[in-house]
């Protein structure tokens, strides 16, 4: 019992990391990392059980929980870690975009990242008994690598869910251009109820203006 | 009605043999460990009901994975008059608008394979539809909701 309640303070951290993403992009008050993996989840609870979807809902649910823990370790982390450079006007301009790389430089910098976040997840789940601890880490490895149909569908619904959000920030502040996540969504997207989650989305937050 | 046909890579295709082999073991042991005590058949626990899942949800994954190695077929690379399109397991060099020398690099794979954070899109994404067909100098646009033109700049076939 003591190392789940150790366990639980660990996983308190992400009630008070703000998401390093939306700090770049210089959103004030931005949602935290446990913020955004309550979106997340409620959004598997909500759009998972559409359809023809054949996911098993509490796999998908727990995954959700255990996606983003390795920031207790690592931090909050986004692709544009290792390209922004020092200069505000040059980060600005990359920031306009999803990042444009070579496919080699996409290779190593994800393999460098799962490197990273295997070791975390290991560390985060070490004092846990032995068959919870290795649960999470095979949730989070599915979701990271996705190699099981619900591994698949929650890495495209986080990408829905991160854009779900800029939108709700773009709505706020006319300034704040959700156009990247645009973008890395049309690349990332082919499961067909995300595509339609994400046309719904489009239909809400940008309707057709009015005819005088 | 036509079964769908999974375009994998023969790494893809490994990867998914090796899930299955390992599904099937661990059906082996749990099925060996047996299924917990149901005397009180009228409150089953919650043991029993998390065996059963657990066991449902393997049985599920199998047959899915048995489904794709009835109906896959190798992305191969296209013959040399084929391969100045864009095709599945092409490797696209996109220049965006406005942004001479930043290039943004994509492999096109089935959606199996597809990893768009290592570089590998779906060809059924919006982005990977998009692309397919087009050949070097081809402009592709995307407008949902947010235009994006990208140019094709460079297409490779390379082993995979």
């Amino acid at each position: 019992m003591k190392n789940k309640l150790k366990f639980l303070l660990q996983l308190n951290k992400l009630n008070e990391m703000p998401r390093a993403y939306w700090r770049m992009r210089g959103v004030k008050n931005p949602e935290t990392v446990a913020g955004h993996i309550f979106t997340l989840l409620l959004m598997a609870w909500i759009f998972a059980r559409e359809g023809r979807s054949r996911l098993n809902l509490n796999k998908l649910m727990e995954m959700a929980i255990c996606h983003e823990l390795t920031a207790i370790c690592t931090g909050d982390t986004t692709p544009y870690d290792n390209i922004l450079p020092k200069n505000k006007k040059g980060k600005n301009e990359i920031l306009k975009r999803w990042p444009l790389l070579l496919e080699k430089h996409k290779k190593a910098i994800f393999k460098e990242d799962f490197k990273k976040e295997e070791k975390a997840i290991a560390k985060i789940v070490s004092s846990l008994d032995h068959s919870f601890g290795k649960e999470i880490m095979k949730l989070w490895k599915e979701y990271r690598s996705k190699s099981s149909p619900e591994g698949q569908f929650l890495s495209q619904l986080n990408v829905l869910a991160v854009l779900f959000t800029g939108l709700l920030y773009e709505k706020k502040n006319k300034k704040f251009s959700v156009a990247p996540l645009w973008e890395w969504f049309l690349q990332s997207s082919d499961n067909p109820l995300i595509l339609k989650i994400g046309e719904e989305m489009k239909k809400e937050f940008y309707p057709p203006v009015k005819k005088k | 009605m036509e079964e769908k046909k999974f375009y994998l890579t023969k790494k893809g295709l490994e990867r998914l043999k090796k899930e299955y082999e390992e599904l099937k073991s661990l059906k082996i042991a749990k099925v060996k460990e047996g299924s917990p005590q149901t005397w009180h058949s009228e409150d089953l626990s919650s043991e029993y009901f998390s065996f059963q899942d657990d066991l449902a949800s393997l049985e599920k994954r199998m047959a899915e994975i048995e489904a794709i190695i009835d109906n896959y077929e190798i992305i191969k690379i296209p013959s040399k008059k084929d391969q100045g399109r864009v095709g599945l397991g092409a490797t696209v060099s996109l220049e965006g608008e406005g942004k001479k020398g930043k290039v943004n690099e994509f492999m096109i794979v089935g959606t199996l394979d597809a990893n768009p954070l290592e570089g590998k899109i779906s060809s059924e994404s919006p982005v990977g539809k998009v692309l397919m067909g087009l050949k070097v100098g081809d402009e592709a646009v995307i407008e949902s909701p947010i235009k994006m033109i990208y140019k094709v700049k460079k297409i490779k076939y390379s082993s995979f």
